[in-house]
């Protein structure tokens, strides 16, 4: 697991659990149709669906802030709703909240699905829930993750009517996709649990249900028989905490899992041969880069950042990271084809030239033999993926002069090199993009500036017309202005995104992978079926 | 001897408090705290919120604030909260530590039991063809990396059999078959593994016992051969086994914590590893004060048996 993923996650979960728009209106017959086909399902559904996590969730809080450790890995999504979520071509669909209309260009008001109830409970969803939730995660001893993007964009949140709430920003026009909306938690179990998380209990409304919790050991999550939306048609979700990915690829084989997201490529080519399991390989969302830190005295210098934006050979670290099943990436995944940059610009914009990167650090002062530049590339014990990226970027450095020395650091420490000491000139991390980009965390007022420097007034002007931009051809525009301009000012250095991989045993019918990558939440649960 | 045995078991609390309290100091020694793990490079991470858990976790405290405090509570049984479970301590602890027991002593026994049986093979055919080869093969076993060979095998059987240990851990008491399925092939492969090191140890005792004078007696008045063996040499080659077990225990905690993560079994190593990487001080205090004691308590344990093995061992 990837801690870019979990950035990722995170953001997307709160989008998700944004507004969603588009008519509902189904009339009462075809409800009661609904009702009648789903009490059908569920009469014939059955089985488990077995995985695997490498690291239990520290709880399961939407406040939770989505770091290591946190482990959460998209399974909020199971026992919470969202109150919209992106469709499988990309479009917004409706949730939890049906409909929403915009009185003026800073109010937004989301209508409340009607009859939604909390697990284990005869509360219904109302709007001063909605209120209550974000009072909760804005209280800023409770830090919760997302808390931030409330900050800088709601205004106030309030109830309307009971099925009503309405959103204050605090910037115009903003998109839909930008808002942020409260998870969907019941307060009165909130407060029924004094302390600040939610701990190895969730008070959701969502179409699993937390059953059992054994630390280190598994998670499960049974189907919520009273669902209100479309329901799942196998009877269990567990997750097995197994920290070796090669002891989950031998339970794949041997039947006790039967679905995996596949971290390692090598994992995956030995699942790919085997007959009874069925394997994907996609696009994904996700991209590693180098972190720069442009607080250091040779980044100061644009020579030498252009000679590292021309000295890495990124096709290699495709070809020797992924055997081939990636692509080169900018600062937004390929996958997200509507809004990244085409390969052939992204080659023109990094193109691998060791001659001109040689050119640029003679310029810069430094040279092949004695006085070769020297830097240093923190990367994180355990994570094995970013040790393997930082020889090769090493290798890659050292034909253009440049004397690379790999730091591999202990994650706690490494956020410490990183976050308090900013101790470090480049970092191997990675990083998630959603299917609706936005590039707020590399505004000069994030806290990723303070970590790495390099905040450009000229590219937040950028990210903030590109968060209200309606028109989404002028939008397009925008974002792919701001990878370019990210490229080329070298604010990172960007090489690839890794490919998504997942397999599954044939017992289980009616997959097909999400776009761009795994998705629990959005499993297509209900079409999914696991033969016993 | 009691006097003796009660001195030593004293001697616990002082080991307890030492080793508690450099465990301490190397935890907050080490760059990086709970509260940057928690938060990581999180881009909602703000100074008030990271002061909020700071203050809720008592890190704003001076650090030998912290270890009193934790120390109070802990001689009144009281070992804290984890930071990362939000479960306590000693439930947590409890909860894992028959397993990792477990593990250690079936592949302790079992390591005893071949051990002795080749070590004493060897000893006896000295020099012989089989001799040789066992003990080249032995390098071979002492030089394979537990972590790597445990792997091993569950690629084979899951590539052979289609089939590994269930995935799923139940305890002894919820299904005692299931089980018994989970962890024989740890243990038994954790014991074989160290079979190899242990039966050198044997074989040499053996092999200077075999010189002595009583066995020579022994053998001058009509004793059968196995009753040689197995009764007077063997009982007297075993001080210096179980000073190499008692050194071994050392190893444990790692060879219980690399099963544990190949395994896939919640057991001590594993949440001792958890603990440190999340920097969950109470987790690893109260780990460090149960190893600690353990540690002390079968050091005793072997001493003591060094009087049953050689009666002329005398701890008044």
């Amino acid at each position: 697991m990837s801690i870019g993923s979990r950035k990722l996650s995170r953001r997307d979960f709160l989008r998700v659990t944004g507004g969603a728009s588009m008519a509902l209106l189904v009339s009462q017959s075809r409800a009661l149709m609904a009702s009648v086909e789903r009490n059908l399902t569920l009469a014939q559904s059955g089985g488990s669906v077995v995985t695997a996590i490498g690291t239990e969730p520290v709880g399961l809080d939407p406040c939770n802030p989505w770091f290591l450790g946190s482990g959460l890995w998209g399974m909020l999504g199971l026992p919470y709703d969202n109150w919209w979520y992106f469709g499988r071509d990309g479009s917004v669909v409706p949730d939890a909240s049906p409909s929403w209309t915009r009185p003026d260009e800073k109010t937004v008001i989301f209508d409340i699905r009607e009859g939604i109830k909390y697990h284990n409970s005869s509360s219904e969803v109302v709007a001063d829930d909605v209120v209550a939730n974000y009072k909760r995660i804005t209280n800023p001893d409770l830090a919760c993750g997302g808390s931030s993007a409330y900050e800088q964009l709601v205004e106030s949140i309030v109830a309307v009517d009971k099925y009503k709430f309405q959103v204050n920003l605090k910037t115009a026009n903003l998109l839909l996709t930008r808002i942020p909306l409260p998870p969907i938690v019941d307060p009165k179990q909130v407060e029924a649990n004094s302390g600040p998380l939610l701990l190895k209990i969730e008070a959701g409304t969502g179409p699993w249900i937390l059953d059992e919790w054994e630390t280190e050991n598994y998670l499960s999550f049974k189907r919520n028989p009273d669902y209100w939306g479309k329901a799942p048609q196998f009877d269990e979700f567990r997750f097995q905490v197994m920290p070796e990915e090669r002891a989950t690829v031998a339970a794949m084989r041997a039947g006790q899992l039967n679905f995996l997201p596949v971290a390692r490529i090598e994992n995956f080519v030995q699942l790919q041969n085997e007959p009874d399991i069925n394997t994907w390989s996609g696009p994904s969302l996700g991209y590693l880069r180098l972190n720069v830190n442009h607080f250091r005295d040779a980044f100061q210098n644009p020579d030498i950042l252009q000679a590292l934006r021309v000295g890495l050979n990124r096709q290699q670290f495709v070809d020797t990271q992924t055997q081939g099943l990636g692509v080169v990436s900018g600062p937004m995944s390929p996958a997200v084809t509507r809004y990244a940059l085409s390969k052939e610009e992204l080659d023109k914009l990094q193109p691998y030239d060791p001659d001109q990167a040689k050119s640029l650090l003679s310029k810069a002062g430094y040279d092949l033999k004695d006085n070769r530049l020297r830097l240093d590339l923190l990367s994180i014990s355990g994570f094995k993926n970013f040790t393997d990226i930082a020889q090769v970027a090493q290798a890659n450095l050292r034909d253009i002069g440049v004397d690379v020395e790999i730091r591999i650091q202990e994650v706690g420490v490494w956020v410490d090199s990183r976050v308090n000491r900013h101790d470090y000139d480049l970092s191997v991390n990675d990083y998630g993009t959603s299917l609706d980009p936005d590039y707020t965390d590399f505004r000069s007022d994030q806290s990723e500036q303070e970590w790495t420097g390099g905040g450009d007034p000229e590219l937040d002007k950028l990210i903030d017309a590109s968060n209200v931009e309606q028109d989404d051809e002028k939008r397009k525009e925008l974002l792919q202005d701001i990878q370019r301009k990210m490229i080329l000012n070298v604010r990172e250095l960007y090489l690839y995104s890794p490919p998504d991989l997942e397999a599954a045993s044939k017992k289980i019918t009616g997959y097909t992978p999400w776009p761009g990558a795994t998705n629990l939440r959005v499993f297509d649960q209900e079409q999914v079926t696991v033969s016993t | 001897m009691n006097q003796y045995v009660v001195r030593r078991l004293l001697q616990v609390i002082p080991t307890v408090l030492l080793s508690t309290l450099f465990v301490f100091i190397m935890v907050n020694l080490v760059r990086g705290d709970a509260i940057d793990i928690y938060f990581g490079t999180s881009v909602d991470r703000s100074a008030a919120g990271d002061a909020a858990l700071r203050a809720q976790l008592g890190l704003d405290q001076p650090l030998p604030v912290q270890y009193l405090t934790w120390l109070s509570h802990m001689v009144t049984g009281d070992f804290g909260e984890s930071w990362r479970y939000h479960e306590p301590v000693l439930k947590l602890i409890l909860q894992r530590l028959s397993l990792s027991f477990e593990l250690s002593i079936i592949a302790s026994l079992i390591s005893i039991f071949f051990s002795s049986l080749l070590g004493m093979y060897l000893a006896i055919h000295q020099n012989s063809f089989a001799d040789q080869a066992i003990r080249f093969v032995s390098l071979i076993f002492i030089s394979a990396p537990l972590y790597w060979v445990a792997l091993a095998i569950i690629v084979f059987l899951s590539v052979t059999f289609r089939w590994i240990p269930p995935i799923r851990y139940v305890s002894l008491t919820q299904d005692f078959a299931t089980h018994l399925q989970i962890i024989a092939i740890p243990a038994t492969l954790w014991g074989i593994l160290s079979v190899p090191s242990f039966s050198r140890f044997v074989r040499n005792s053996v092999l200077d016992i075999l010189s002595e004078d009583y066995v020579r007696t022994a053998f001058a008045k009509g004793l059968t051969r196995n009753r040689v063996l197995y009764v007077h040499v063997l009982k007297n080659a075993s001080g210096p086994l179980m000073t190499v077990i008692g050194l071994s225990l050392a190893g444990a905690a790692g060879g219980t914590l690399l099963m544990e993560v190949v395994f896939s079994l919640p057991g001590m190593g594993r949440l001792w590893l958890t603990s440190i990487y999340q920097r969950d001080i109470p987790m690893i205090l109260g780990i460090s004060v149960f190893i600690s004691t353990i540690f002390v308590l079968v050091n005793l344990l072997i001493d003591l048996s060094y009087a049953w093995f050689d009666p002329r061992i005398r701890y008044d």
